[in-house]
């Protein structure tokens, strides 16, 4: 790099890149959670992820653009965008758990996203950067031209997810609070959902059993 | 041609979103010179969705950057955009504003986009660069860009690579602060931020050098790779944002770099190498890139190609003419003038000819090219008789300023004529007045008479607009001319209202307003009246006012009276332009 770019390429940077790539994604658990809450919006909610991509803007401080699911859901046989946060959290201290209501919570980006229009814009863009890749009769295709129809004919008509992915015993606190918060201010027109998913399966476990692990 | 195909693009892929979208923005642009246009919310929120809207249009024909579509959408994108304010922060302002200008590039806008960064350089000059080290990286690029961006001269291109170094300095003292407050976990996707920022750093100073001096040759693979390895580690970062920023940045360093006079004209000759580092390394008005005409009618239209004896270049007036011609000229040099070739520029009035002389004496003067003028009228100055005796054969001029009428008699007496001094190129400004009937006949023969008698001519006629090029060129050359048009007919080199005034009211008591009108020549347009002025119980009558155009003229002007912008009212002769001046001189002096 300091060759090609005139910067330096100090240790510390380049262990830290060096430790990301050896990363599998096979070893990193919050994929996991991610992963269940879109099998369950896809089989339970007609929803639709199209770019399977990890988005997670898990920059530094976690504030950029960016959201844990991107996709659409059908509502009254109308594609909708959907943008979407996943968190996993074993914590039962706190009914709901922090993850839900901390200041970079699900409760706060859910609300980020509502009140940011340049974020969903930007999210938009993505979307559109992505499926334009794909051939026009293409189901990404056709569910992103009749998102953006929904969206800009209709006051930006689009859907929000939350999902709280839990490896305890199911509490209806863990998510009443925030959504009753968060439905007096974006439920109406917009649309949202929250949902939290009990697995009877510590998280500890899920890579292993995924990977194919006997413990 | 007119701004409603520019922006029809836009409304005729979503006309069921967008519909009067065309009408809209033009009435935003007149809003922003009139304070009577006002925007309502709605409207302003329609814009909103314009942009967004076109923005994803443009991104579904990213493939097909070179047509006509994808330009017009960008130009569109930028003119909606520059007119809304901008989003917040440093990294989403940064996003927006480097998206503006590589769109304004894409869409031909260059010469806007710089307008549009002057008028807006207190609030980037302002932009903080204290924040983390990724913002600091980031804010201090897009500076750079700017810089790039405007290149008033050198200076400005140095100061860019100049930010970059900046960096390179700074990195040790802010790269482990902004690792260590990382969240563990997420040391990597900061790490990788760093990276791709390092090569777009980089990708931004190799754009600065090949400005300067058009190296290094193979420039594009070179930011396609650094480019390339930012986009990479945007997406390791999980940073969609800056994965678009770098996207948007590629194609307008790319775009940018073929604007350049080193791209278009690398290789030609070694006259205009010369040319090239002269414009581009003097201290005031550097040149490095050129406008979307000049580029067109170089590649497209290869001006340049010596098979084309006549050429016809039809381009809007200020699309930088004279430097095509300088081109043209050098070229023709190049072929001819150690046979003693030299070029004639002749031009419709003497005020004309004085000025290009300044101009060309300027440009070429310092390469070694001798400049030289004749424009007295009919009669023959010292220097003009020694033009004609011996057909001028002892002359060592290069290039001849002058009017129609006096090359024509210059010509008829040989000049130009001769083996040992043949005219080589003749290069006529104002060409359109070939359709006018006095003027017409006189440049018809002075065509006439360099085909017939100047055995070595080339031409290259320069108008806004000549209704029968094709037949120009084809009498002057056979099969050997080209017409030059520009395929993008909604270009302009700048933005403009034609309007008639009315006069409304009576006695003491009246209001003027403007109603634009409908031209062919892409200016703006909206149905209602713009009301300029009321006046009640005026000290003059509206009957005086509307007494003569010039007056009402004179009226409105007044109005608009500033001394920080320029102003023009014609009127019929000397005389009422002191009346004129001398209203305007006591209103000064009374505000």
């Amino acid at each position: 790099m300091q060759a090609e770019t005139g910067f330096v390429a100090n240790d510390e940077l380049m262990a830290d890149i060096q430790a990301m790539e050896n990363e599998e994604v096979s070893t990193q658990q919050f994929r996991v959670g991610e992963a269940y809450a879109e099998v369950m919006l896809e089989a339970e909610f007609m929803c639709r992820f199209h770019w399977n991509e990890n988005r997670d803007a898990r920059n530094p401080k976690g504030n950029k653009t960016g959201a844990d699911l991107v996709g659409f859901i059908e509502v009254d046989n109308q594609v909708l965008f959907l943008f979407g946060e996943v968190k996993t959290s074993s914590e039962t201290a706190n009914r709901p758990p922090q993850v839900m209501t901390s200041a970079d919570g699900i409760e706060k980006q859910l609300r980020d996203l509502y009140n940011n229009k340049q974020k969903r814009a930007i999210l938009i863009q993505y979307l559109s950067n992505k499926a334009r890749l794909f051939p026009a009769e293409h189901p990404f295709r056709q569910d992103f031209d009749a998102g953006l129809r929904s969206y800009y004919t209709q006051g930006q008509h689009y859907h929000l997810v939350g999902v709280l992915v839990r490896d305890v015993p199911p509490d209806e606190r863990d998510i009443s609070v925030s959504y009753h918060r968060l439905k007096e201010q974006i439920l109406e027109p917009k649309g949202i959902k929250l949902l939290a998913l009990y697995l009877p399966i510590r998280k500890e476990e899920w890579l292993p059993i995924i990977n194919g692990i006997e413990r | 041609m007119s701004v409603q195909s520019k922006y029809g693009h836009l409304e005729q892929a979503y006309p069921d979103m967008l519909q009067g979208i065309a009408a809209l923005i033009q009435k935003a642009k007149l809003a922003t010179r009139f304070e009577a246009v006002q925007l309502t919310q709605d409207e302003l929120q329609q814009l909103e969705t314009a942009k967004e809207l076109c923005e994803v249009a443009i991104l579904q024909l990213w493939d097909n950057q070179d047509s006509e579509i994808f330009k017009a959408l960008c130009a569109t994108y930028f003119d909606i955009t520059s007119l809304l304010p901008h989003g917040e922060g440093n990294d989403l302002y940064i996003y927006e504003q480097i998206k503006l200008i590589a769109l304004g590039y894409l869409g031909e806008h260059w010469h806007f986009v710089r307008q549009y960064l002057k008028a807006h350089s207190a609030k980037i000059e302002a932009l903080v660069a204290n924040g983390d080290w990724n913002t600091r990286m980031l804010t201090l690029c897009f500076k750079a860009v700017v810089y790039l961006v405007q290149k008033r001269s050198w200076a400005d291109i140095d100061n860019a690579v100049s930010l970059i170094n900046q960096l390179r300095e700074e990195q040790q003292a802010f790269e482990k602060d902004f690792l260590d407050q990382v969240n563990e976990g997420n040391r990597g996707f900061g790490a990788s931020e760093l990276v791709s920022l390092y090569h777009f750093a980089k990708s931004i100073e190799l754009l600065g050098q090949y400005l300067m001096e058009g190296r290094p040759n193979d420039i594009e693979s070179q930011l396609h790779y650094h480019v390339g390895i930012s986009r990479e580690f945007a997406q390791k970062a999980a940073n969609i944002t800056l994965g678009l920023l770098y996207q948007f940045f590629e194609a307008f360093a790319v775009k940018m770099v073929r604007n350049t006079i080193w791209y278009t004209t690398r290789g030609v000759n070694n006259w205009i190498t010369k040319f090239n580092q002269f414009i581009a390394h003097r201290d005031e008005k550097g040149v490095f890139e050129l406008m979307y005409p000049q580029k067109e009618s170089i590649l497209d239209g290869q001006l340049l190609n010596p098979a084309h004896r006549a050429i016809v270049l039809n381009l809007p007036t200020s699309s930088g003419k004279t430097m095509i011609a300088e081109y043209r000229i050098l070229q023709a040099l190049n072929q001819f003038k150690e046979q003693g070739g030299w070029v004639a520029y002749v031009v419709p009035t003497k005020a004309l000819a004085n000025q290009l002389y300044i101009q060309l004496n300027k440009d070429l003067g310092f390469i070694g090219i001798r400049v030289e003028k004749a424009s007295g009228a009919i009669e023959l100055d010292g220097f003009e008789q020694y033009l004609v005796e011996d057909s001028g054969n002892q002359t060592d001029f290069d290039v001849l300023i002058t009017t129609y009428e006096k090359m024509n008699l210059l010509v008829r007496q040989g000049l130009g004529t001769t083996a040992e001094r043949p005219l080589v190129l003749a290069v006529v400004d104002e060409a359109h007045n070939i359709e006018e009937k006095q003027r017409g006949l006189t440049l018809e023969l002075l065509l006439s008479t360099i085909r017939n008698d100047c055995e070595e001519a080339n031409f290259l006629l320069m108008t806004p607009d000549i209704s029968n090029s094709a037949e120009v060129v084809d009498w002057l050359a056979g099969d050997r001319g080209n017409v030059i048009n520009l395929d993008l007919d909604w270009w302009q080199p700048n933005e403009r209202v034609v309007g008639a005034i009315e006069v409304s009211g009576t006695g003491r008591n009246y209001d003027l307003a403007l109603k634009t009108l409908h031209t062919d020549k892409a200016t703006y347009e909206i149905g209602e009246s713009i009301p300029l002025a009321s006046f009640s119980n005026s000290a003059v009558a509206k009957r005086e006012i509307t007494a003569a155009k010039w007056k009402i003229a004179s009226c409105v002007a007044s109005e608009f009276l500033s001394l920080d912008s320029p102003l023009i009212v014609l009127a019929r002769h000397p005389a009422e332009t002191y009346i004129i001046a001398e209203q305007y001189t006591s209103r000064l002096e009374m505000t």
